[in-house]
C-alpha cells in the first residue's frame, strides 16, 4: 500500500529539522525513509485487525502549532507548587512553558522542550532519543517513524540518580484540530523516585484533530517511575500514542492509563524489562461510549530473567462504541524465572457496544510463572440488586459498580491532579448513557 | 489441576490404568483396526504437481456427477488464487512445494520399500505399543494396500437397519447424491482458505454419515485415515449429518505413527447437528514427523443440539487445526477438549472457534498443551458472541505444561463481543513440572522420569477420561514414548 | 427522506458491483437485471470488502453477493448470511433506479 501524500511530509520533515543539530536531522530523515519504505502496516497483520491504518495517515504536514493553551487544568489553578514538583503545558506536541519548584530547583531535574534539550543537552539526550524504537520487535514501528521525522516539539524530563520527588510532575497537553506530531522523552536515572502525570485534551469539543505522540520512556537501575496519562479528547480527535518503555535492574515501571475520549485512538504500549529484577505494573481504564473506537495494544517483553509484570486493563462499553484490547506477553528463552500476569475485564453497558479481548502469551522456557486471564460480562445483577436493596436509585447503582470498577486503576492516580476529574467525566458519561 | 499441589486422585487412577492396561495394548488391536479390502484393482495414482488436467482426471476417474467436477475447477481456481496464510508459522508453511505431492493415489503397490529401510524409532514405537507384526509392515508402508480413501469397518447390520448411512465419502455421493449435494460444502466453502480450497478441488477419501431423526448410534463409528506413499497429499473429507434429536460418536483415529517423507493432509470435516442432536467427533493424530496436517474442521449446531469434538494431536511437522462450532440454534452446546504434544522440530498449533449466534448458546473449551525438546505447542482460538446471542455463556481454559528451557507455548486467544447479556471467561496458564509436585512423588519412591509422565498423564487426564478406553490406554503409552530420555 | 444520488444509472450496468463511500458508509451497490441493490461494503463475518466480491445465484435463485475472503454470501434483496462462515445480516439500504440515476436511501442517524 502506497504512503501518500508524502511529498508535503518530506518538506515539513526537513523545514523541522532546519532549527534541529545535525545528529537530529539526521534521525528525522532516517524515520522518514523508514516510513516511506515500509509502508503501510497490512490490515492482515494482526494488531491491525480492528483499526484500518488508512485512518491513522494524516492528510497533510503538521499544523503550526498554537502558542496559546487556554484555560488551565483545576489543578493547575493555585499556583503553588503545593502538589506538583513541576508543572508544564503543551500545545500541539510543543512545549509551551514549564516550571519547577525553586524549592527544589537545586535538585537537578528537567522538565523542558525536547528539542530544546537536543541542542543543550546532548550528551543525556542522544543516548536515549529513539533508543527504543527496535524494542519488542520494533512493533508499531512505522508510525513511530513517521512522527520520528515530523514531530513538533515535545517534553524532556528528567530525574537525576538518586533523587526522590515527593510531588508529581504534572504535564498537560492539549491538541486543536490540526494535525499534530510530538515526541517526548522521560528518563528516570538510577535510584530515583518519581511520578508522571500527563494529560491530554482537545481545545474544543468539536476539534477533529489528529494526534500522532512518542513518548519514551527509561527506567534505570533501582529506580521507580510512575506514568500516569489521561486522555479525555474531543469525540472526533484521532490519537495514536506509541508509549515505549525500557526497565533496568530492579526498576520498577507503574503506568496508570485512563482513556475516555477520541472518535478513535490507535494506541501502542511497549515495556522492555531489560535487565534481571525488573518489573512493570499496567492498569488500564478505558471508557468507550457514543461512536468511540479505541484500540489499545501492550506488549510486555521478559527479556532478562526474574523480571515479573502484572497488567490489568479494564474497559467498559456503551453506545455505539467499540474497545479492543490485544495484549502481547513474550517471555523468550533469556527471560527465565520470570513472572507475568495479565487481567483484561470488560464491561459490556449495551447491545450496540462492542468489546474485543486478544491476550496473548508466548512463553519459550520453562521456568516461568505465566497466565491470562479475560472476562466479558454486564453489569452483575446481584451486584445491581444489592446495591439497590441499600437504597440506591438504578443509575446510581450502576455508577457505583462502574466506577467501582475502574477504581483500582483510578487511586493510583496522585491525590487531588486528575482522579477527581476522570471520576466526574465518568459519572457524566454513566448518567448519560443509562 | 495445579502443577503445585501433590496429584490428585485422578492422577494417580490414570497412572494406575495406564500400568496396569497397558500391557493389553495391541492384544486385539486386529479387531479392532482391522481392515478389510473389498475393492479390487487399485491402479490410479496422479502425477506430482496440480493443475485442471489433475483434477479433471481424479473427477472422471471417480466418474462424479457435473457439479462436483465443477466445484472442484472452480476450487483450483480459488486454491491458486489465495495467497499463503500470513499468519501462524508462516516459514514452514512456505516450505510446502505443492509441484511435488501427487494428489491423488489409489495403487498401492509401486513402493519399494524394506522393512529394513524403516527407521528404527518407528519399529521401536511399534514395539512398545505391541502392534502385531503383519500390521507394523503395513503402518510403516512397507506392505501398504490402502491409500487416499478411507477404509472403514464393516457397517454392523443394525446400524443399515436404523437407516444409519456409514460410508466413504466418494461412495456417499454416489449412492445418496442429493443429500449430499445439499450439504456439502455448506459448512466450510471452498472459498473459506486456501487449504479448504485444495481440499475441495482433490478430495479423495473421509466419511460420509447421515443418522435419521431420533437414531441413537450406541457404538462408535470408527475411519482410519493414514499417509504412507512418499509425497503423497492426503485429502479426505468429512461430512457428517445428525438428523434431530439423533445421536452419534464418530472416531477418527490413527494412534499409530506412520512413517513417510514430507507430505501434506490436509482434510475437510462438516458436521450439521439438527436441531436435538448430539455429534462427538474424536480424533487422535499421530501423524509421522514430517507431514504437514493443515486441517479445517467446522460444525454448525442447531437449537438444542451438542458438538463436542474431542481432539488429540501428537504427530506431524506442523498441525495448523482449530475445530469450530457455529451455534445458530436456541440453547445449542459446544464443547471442545483438546491435547497437543509438541516434541522436537514439531510445531502443534491447534485450538478452537467458538460462534454464538442464538440466546442462551453454551459452549465449553478446555485445551491442554505439552511441550518438549524445543517443541512449540501454539493455542489459537476465537469466541465470537454475535449481537442477538443474549444469555450465551462462554468458557475457556487453557493450560501449557513445557517441560524443558528449550520449548515453547504460545496462547493466541481472540474474543470478540458484540452483545451485552453475556459471559464470557476466559484463563490461560503456563508452567513447567512444579518441583514440590516432583520432590513430592519421588519421596515415595517413583524415579523423576515416573514422575514426571504421572505429572503429564494428570494434566492431560480431563482429555484421556472422555476417551474411549482403549484409546486413553494408547495415549497415554504414547505419551510415555514421547517422554522417554526427556529426564534423568 | 433522506434519498440521495449514487451515481448515474450508465456507471452501474447489469451484473456490476461497485463501492462508493458516503459519509460513514462504505458501501457496496449491486446492480441485477434492472434492480439496483446498495449494501454496506463490510461482511459481517470478518469486515471483508463485500464490494470487491462477486454476484451469485443462490440455492433459492435469490442475487447474493459473494465475500472474496472466505465465501460468505449474502442475500442482495435483504440482507440475509445464506452461506458460512457469515451468519448474520449486513446492512441494507433501499435504493432504486430514478431517470439516469440510482438512488439510495441512507438515514441520518444511521
Amino acid at each position: 500500500m502506497s504512503v501518500s501524500p508524502l511529498s508535503p511530509l518530506v518538506s515539513a520533515s526537513l523545514a523541522r529539522a532546519s532549527g534541529d543539530p545535525d545528529w537530529l536531522a539526521a534521525a528525522r530523515a532516517a524515520g522518514l525513509e523508514r516510513y516511506a519504505k515500509g509502508g503501510l502496516p497490512s490490515r492482515a497483520e494482526h494488531l491491525w485487525r480492528y483499526t484500518d491504518p488508512v485512518r491513522l495517515v494524516p492528510g497533510s504536514a503538521p499544523s503550526d502549532p498554537e502558542t496559546r493553551f487556554g484555560d488551565l487544568p483545576p489543578d493547575f489553578a493555585d499556583g503553588t507548587f503545593e502538589r506538583a514538583s513541576a508543572y508544564a503545558i503543551a500545545r500541539d506536541g510543543v512545549l509551551l512553558r514549564a516550571a519547577v519548584d525553586p524549592l527544589i530547583a537545586h535538585l537537578g531535574f528537567l522538565v523542558e522542550d525536547l528539542r530544546a534539550a537536543a541542542a543543550s543537552r546532548r550528551a543525556l539526550v542522544e543516548p536515549r532519543l529513539f533508543a527504543l524504537r527496535d524494542t519488542c520487535d520494533g512493533a508499531g514501528g512505522r508510525f513511530d517513524d513517521l512522527a520520528a521525522a515530523l514531530f513538533t516539539g515535545g517534553t524532556f524530563v528528567h530525574v537525576p540518580r538518586g533523587v526522590t520527588l515527593d510531588r508529581p510532575v504534572r504535564i498537560a497537553h492539549r491538541v486543536g484540530g490540526g494535525f499534530a506530531a510530538s515526541r517526548s522523552l522521560v528518563v528516570a536515572e538510577a535510584q530515583c523516585t518519581a511520578t508522571v502525570v500527563i494529560d491530554l485534551s482537545s481545545a474544543a469539543e468539536t476539534d477533529a484533530g489528529t494526534l500522532h505522540e512518542t513518548i519514551e520512556i527509561h527506567v534505570g537501575r533501582g529506580a521507580e517511575l510512575r506514568v500516569v496519562f489521561v486522555q479525555r479528547l474531543g469525540d472526533r480527535a484521532t490519537h495514536a500514542p506509541v508509549v515505549r518503555s525500557r526497565v533496568e535492574r530492579d526498576g520498577v515501571l507503574d503506568t496508570v492509563t485512563v482513556a475516555l475520549g477520541g472518535g478513535l485512538v490507535k494506541s501502542l504500549q511497549t515495556v522492555e524489562l531489560a535487565e534481571p529484577g525488573a518489573r512493570a505494573n499496567a492498569l488500564g481504564i478505558v471508557f468507550a461510549d457514543g461512536r468511540r473506537h479505541l484500540d489499545h495494544h501492550t506488549f510486555l517483553d521478559h527479556a532478562a530473567p526474574s523480571t515479573s509484570s502484572d497488567l490489568d486493563y479494564r474497559a467498559a462499553v456503551a453506545g455505539r462504541s467499540r474497545s479492543s484490547f490485544t495484549g502481547r506477553l513474550r517471555i523468550p528463552a533469556a527471560g527465565a524465572r520470570s513472572s507475568a500476569h495479565q487481567s483484561n475485564r470488560n464491561l459490556v453497558l449495551a447491545d450496540t457496544a462492542r468489546a474485543d479481548a486478544i491476550p496473548e502469551l508466548e512463553i519459550l522456557t520453562n521456568d516461568v510463572s505465566c497466565s491470562h486471564a479475560v472476562a466479558t460480562s454486564p453489569i452483575d445483577e446481584e451486584q445491581l440488586h444489592f446495591a439497590m436493596t441499600r437504597g440506591l436509585s438504578p443509575a446510581d447503582a450502576r455508577k457505583l459498580i462502574v466506577l467501582g470498577f475502574f477504581e483500582p486503576a483510578l487511586e493510583k492516580i496522585p491525590p487531588g491532579m486528575l482522579a477527581d476529574g476522570v471520576r466526574e467525566v465518568l459519572e457524566r458519561k454513566l448518567g448519560a448513557a443509562s | 489441576m495445579t502443577p503445585d499441589n501433590g496429584p490428585t486422585p485422578a492422577e494417580t487412577a490414570a497412572a494406575e490404568r495406564t500400568a496396569s492396561e497397558a500391557r493389553d495394548i495391541g492384544g486385539d488391536y486386529d479387531r479392532k483396526y482391522g481392515f478389510h479390502d473389498d475393492e479390487s484393482a487399485y491402479d490410479f495414482k496422479s502425477k506430482k504437481g496440480l493443475d485442471h488436467a489433475i483434477v479433471e482426471m481424479i473427477s472422471r476417474y471417480k466418474k462424479e456427477p457435473e457439479w462436483m467436477r465443477e466445484r472442484r475447477h472452480a476450487a483450483l481456481d480459488v486454491f491458486l488464487a489465495k495467497p499463503m496464510p500470513r499468519w501462524g508459522n508462516s516459514k514452514l508453511l512456505d516450505d510446502i512445494d505443492f509441484a511435488n505431492i501427487h494428489y491423488y493415489v489409489r495403487a498401492s503397490e509401486r513402493q519399494g520399500k524394506t522393512w529394513e529401510e524403516v527407521p528404527e524409532q518407528v519399529k521401536k514405537t511399534f514395539d512398545r505399543l505391541g502392534i502385531p507384526e503383519a500390521e507394523r509392515k503395513f503402518l510403516a508402508g512397507v506392505t501398504a494396500q490402502y491409500e487416499s480413501e478411507v477404509v472403514y469397518h464393516s457397517i454392523r447390520e443394525d446400524l443399515d437397519k436404523l437407516g444409519v448411512v456409514f460410508t466413504d465419502m466418494d461412495t456417499g455421493l454416489r449412492e445418496h447424491e442429493e443429500i449430499v449435494r445439499r450439504h456439502w460444502g455448506t459448512v466450510i466453502p471452498s472459498e473459506d482458505n486456501k487449504f479448504s480450497a485444495l481440499n475441495t478441488a482433490v478430495w479423495s477419501g473421509g466419511s460420509f454419515v447421515y443418522v435419521p431423526k431420533g437414531v441413537k448410534v450406541e457404538i462408535p463409528l470408527q475411519a482410519y485415515f493414514r499417509i504412507n506413499t512418499e509425497n503423497m497429499g492426503q485429502f479426505e473429507r468429512t461430512l457428517i449429518i445428525a438428523d434431530e434429536g439423533s445421536q452419534v460418536h464418530y472416531i477418527e483415529g490413527c494412534t499409530a505413527p506412520t512413517y513417510s517423507s514430507d507430505s501434506l493432509h490436509s482434510a475437510v470435516v462438516e458436521l450439521i447437528a439438527m436441531p436435538g442432536s448430539k455429534i462427538r467427533y474424536t480424533t487422535i493424530q499421530n501423524w509421522s514427523k514430517n507431514v504437514y496436517n493443515l486441517v479445517t474442521k467446522r460444525a454448525v449446531a442447531h437449537a438444542g443440539a451438542r458438538v463436542e469434538w474431542i481432539d488429540g494431536n501428537l504427530g506431524s511437522k506442523l498441525t495448523m487445526k482449530y475445530p469450530a462450532v457455529y451455534l445458530v440454534g436456541e440453547r445449542a452446546h459446544a464443547e471442545i477438549l483438546s491435547v497437543a504434544f509438541s516434541g522436537k522440530d514439531q510445531h502443534q498449533d491447534a485450538g478452537s472457534k467458538v460462534v454464538h449466534v442464538a440466546p442462551n448458546t453454551t459452549s465449553v473449551v478446555t485445551s491442554k498443551s505439552i511441550s518438549k525438546d524445543g517443541g512449540r505447542g501454539t493455542y489459537r482460538g476465537l469466541v465470537k458472541v454475535h449481537k442477538g446471542a443474549k444469555g450465551a455463556k462462554v468458557n475457556v481454559k487453557c493450560d501449557a505444561l513445557i517441560l524443558d528451557a528449550a520449548s515453547r507455548s504460545d496462547t493466541y486467544p481472540t474474543m470478540e463481543v458484540d452483545e451485552k447479556k453475556v459471559a464470557v471467561e476466559h484463563e490461560a496458564t503456563v508452567s513447567k513440572v512444579g518441583d514440590e509436585q516432583l520432590f513430592f512423588l519421588m519421596s515415595r519412591g517413583l524415579t523423576e522420569e515416573e514422575a514426571t509422565l504421572l505429572i503429564v498423564n494428570g494434566f492431560i487426564e480431563p482429555f484421556t477420561k472422555e476417551l474411549p478406553m482403549e484409546y486413553a490406554v494408547e495415549l497415554n503409552r504414547l505419551i510415555q514414548l514421547e517422554m522417554e530420555g526427556s529426564v534423568g | 427522506m433522506t434519498e440521495r444520488r449514487l451515481c448515474a444509472a450508465a456507471d452501474l450496468p447489469p451484473g456490476a458491483v461497485r463501492v462508493f463511500e458516503v459519509g460513514p458508509w462504505s458501501l457496496a451497490a449491486a446492480r441485477v437485471a434492472n434492480a439496483v441493490h446498495v449494501v454496506e461494503n463490510r461482511c459481517s463475518h470478518d469486515d471483508g470488502p463485500l464490494g470487491a466480491g462477486r454476484l451469485v445465484e443462490g440455492a433459492s435463485g435469490s442475487a447474493e453477493i459473494e465475500c472474496p475472503r472466505h465465501g460468505a454470501r449474502f442475500e442482495l434483496a435483504t440482507g440475509r448470511a445464506s452461506r458460512m462462515p457469515a451468519v448474520s445480516p449486513i446492512e441494507r439500504f433501499p435504493a432504486r433506479v430514478s431517470g439516469d440515476d440510482v438512488l439510495v436511501d441512507i438515514p441520518e442517524d444511521a
